[in-house]
């Protein structure tokens, strides 16, 4: 179990494993659960450096010293040959894209995976836990208490007619703290966790994404996980119909 | 006055110091326990970065290589301040390292992780932060450091349970958080 945590959604050692869970029921659903909740934990935490204050500056002067002997020709990485000032400002875009390009690529399967995780935990949080700190159906008090019980600003997006604001309680993902708000709607029961993409080391969603989760949790058929930013906050919603599953 | 090569060779240095620095950073500090080191090897894998920038051929892998080029100073450090060889027996030998100058802003898990690192072995430490902070695949990191795929399970294997053992527990609920009222779902109090 704890070698296919490593491996991403979709990989088939990892497929194997949550087919396995999946058939050996809810105790193997929890440990599987808190080995990925325990690598998050491992992964944020090791995140948690601050660089030394001018830190970048210091590193963006390295090429005012470097000898001119030093500087690197970069006809090698240019894909088509000098013809002027005209196509530098061209070729300028195109070294920018490419590397803004590769960044994602490079971060977008890691962020798939930590999307994963926690759309993992806060399914697990949603199918087992009921109870409310604080019942309250209006958004301004319970954003008040909450901030007050989770330590950061909690601010409730418009969640539309239809969906009533029940109340909240400090949670946990993994090991860290987010502000879980209960709303009910028709026949549903929705969980809406507020956390700092920072903290847990994903990228902040700035495009709703759905994470549909691998494998059942605790014996039950998979939630859809939303995940969103709006006014510098960030969410994860998860629901299911009220009365079982 | 700068030729074209000159402004794009800049702007694509500048471009990996901004994306870059800031793991680079994280990593050195996670390999080494100290600050200050951790910046000397910054210094020195973004010196030689901009030095062998032809050398990245493969812009999508820009992070990648300089991850590789910040290993390689830190085993150079390593080296060049060791008396004893870098390979050493066993897990639960400590290494002879300066006590880690903490970062006073910065969570207390942050430096239970960091005490916990300093006490692995270099050998299970490197596949470790390769693979949960650089976040490398298995198969990358054995093709990295040229060792068997199960060798590196293995020493994922260990290096985690020595963390989670040395690791603090996950909080419960901090002090000051205890239940105004406790509601059930249905309305009705327990």
């Amino acid at each position: 179990m704890a070698d296919a945590a490593l491996t991403p959604p979709g990989d088939p050692q990892r497929e194997r494993v949550e087919a396995e869970v999946a058939l050996a029921g809810p105790w193997a659903e929890q440990l599987w659960l808190e080995i990925l909740a325990s690598d998050e934990h491992l992964r944020v935490a090791l995140r948690q450096v601050r660089p030394p204050p001018g830190l970048l500056e210091r590193l963006r002067a390295v090429p005012d010293s470097a000898p001119p002997s030093a500087r690197p020709p970069m006809a090698s990485l240019l894909s088509r040959p000098r013809a002027g000032t005209r196509i530098v400002a061209g070729v300028l875009v195109l070294v920018l894209i490419g590397v803004m390009a590769w960044h994602r690529v490079a971060s977008r399967a890691e962020d798939e995976r930590r999307l994963h995780t926690v759309a993992l935990l806060a399914m697990q949080d949603h199918m087992h836990e009921a109870d409310m700190v604080v019942r309250a159906a209006d958004p301004a008090r319970l954003s008040l208490e909450l901030s007050r019980l989770v330590e950061f600003t909690v601010r409730l997006p418009e969640m539309g007619r239809g969906l009533k604001l029940l109340g909240g309680r400090p949670c946990h993902l993994g090991s860290h703290r987010v502000a879980l708000t209960l709303w009910s709607g028709g026949d549903r029961i929705s969980s809406l966790y507020q956390f700092d993409p920072g903290e847990l080391g994903i990228e902040r969603p700035d495009r709703p994404v759905v994470v549909r989760p691998h494998g059942p949790v605790a014996g039950r058929t998979p939630c859809e996980v939303l995940f969103w930013s709006e006014a510098g906050a960030s969410y994860a919603l998860v629901s299911r119909p009220a009365h079982g599953s | 006055m700068d030729t074209s090569d000159d402004i794009a060779a800049r702007a694509l240095y500048d471009e990996l110091v901004g994306n870059c620095a800031a793991d680079l950073f994280a990593m050195a500090y996670r390999l080494s326990g100290q600050r200050e080191v951790a910046e000397d090897l910054v210094q020195e894998a973004f010196t030689e970065a901009w030095k062998s920038l032809p050398a990245l051929r493969d812009r999508t892998r820009a992070r990648a290589w300089l991850m590789q080029i910040l290993r390689f100073r830190w085993l150079h450090w390593l080296r060049a301040r060791s008396t004893r060889p870098v390979e050493k027996a066993g897990l639960d030998l400590v290494e002879d390292r300066a006590a880690p100058r903490a970062d006073p802003a910065a969570p207390p898990m942050s430096d239970a992780v960091q005490e916990a690192l300093d006490s692995l072995d270099e050998r299970f430490r490197s596949p470790f932060l390769m693979v949960f902070l650089q976040g490398m695949s298995c198969q990358e990191v054995a093709r990295e450091l040229d060792i068997p795929l199960g060798t590196v399970l293995s020493r994922l294997h260990r290096a985690r349970a020595a963390l989670r053992r040395l690791l603090p527990a996950r909080s419960a609920e901090p002090p000051g958080t205890a239940p105004l009222r406790l509601v059930r779902r249905d309305g009705e109090r327990p």
